[in-house]
């Protein structure tokens, strides 16, 4: 019994982590493309140049 | 002293880095986004390099290995990135190359946050699969960066090709236990392994000397 309420917590805690991972990853994608992309064309520029 | 230098070595790109912001160097955004860049990307094929290598020569140790060089790489991509956004004009997304260097970093930070015994014990069999999955998806972000750096970076982009053939290949099912099989039979191995093993860890240093040896050179050119 106490084995699977360690379980089930552990699962809920990976729940957690993976959805603030996920939110993480997709609030930096979609700032860091809207900021970029009002950067115009040089976004997508080559040759890569800083 | 030997297990000093391979504890130590990954931090080099960041004491060259140091050097740089000392000397107040007016490359800095550049050279230090090849060198942390470099570094970083070799740090993460270490790092995934450790649990084949462990299966084919029963090394000890491979998880503080692990652990070690996936900090470095998230050490490394957070000082470029620190780099990146405060001396460049840029930000951290100015270019495509750079949103996706930044990417790779935000992945890595909920695996190192949880890169301790503590996360360990408090997700229990799940923080494997988590450590799995930001290494994972890091890798393929990291593939995407490096092609997206196009004709500048392909001696870069070609090493990481190298060594992620073979490291892919043997994160296939059923991999692991062909590896540690062929440690114990070696010559007396199918010679399908014979022949598999031996071209995936030529291909494994090729790579490796060949990303090592732009590193220098990107140090080097720095001093």
């Amino acid at each position: 019994m106490r084995r699977e309420r360690r379980v089930a917590r552990q699962a809920r805690y990976a729940r957690w982590l993976s959805l603030a991972t996920t939110t993480l990853v997709l609030v930096t994608a979609a700032t860091g493309l809207l900021m970029g992309v009002r950067h115009g064309t040089a976004f997508f520029s080559y040759p890569y140049t800083t | 002293m030997r297990k000093a230098l391979l504890y130590a070595l990954p931090l080099l790109p960041l004491a060259a880095c140091l050097w740089l912001l000392v000397t107040r160097s007016p490359g800095l955004q550049r050279q230090a986004g090849d060198i942390l860049g470099l570094g970083a990307t070799l740090c993460l094929l270490a790092c995934l390099s450790v649990s084949p290598l462990a299966a084919l020569t029963g090394m000890r140790q491979a998880g503080l290995w692990r652990q070690w060089y996936g900090l470095c790489v998230f050490i490394l991509g957070v000082s470029g990135l620190v780099i990146s956004a405060t001396v460049g004009m840029q930000g951290f997304a100015g270019t495509v190359q750079q949103w996706t260097g930044t990417l790779i970093v935000v992945i890595l930070v909920p695996a190192a946050l949880t890169s301790n015994s503590l996360s360990q014990k408090l997700l229990g069999g799940y923080w494997k699969t988590c450590q799995r999955r930001a290494a994972y998806a890091a890798w393929l972000v990291l593939g995407v960066h490096l092609a997206l750096l196009g004709g500048m970076a392909w001696h870069a982009t070609a090493g990481f090709a190298m060594m992620s053939v073979p490291l892919a290949a043997a994160r296939l099912p059923g991999s692991r236990r062909q590896l540690a099989r062929f440690r114990r039979t070696r010559m007396s191995a199918p010679r399908v392994l014979r022949v598999l093993v031996p071209a995936g860890l030529v291909l494994l240093t090729a790579g490796a000397v060949l990303l090592l040896w732009l590193e220098g050179t990107a140090i080097f050119h720095a001093a």
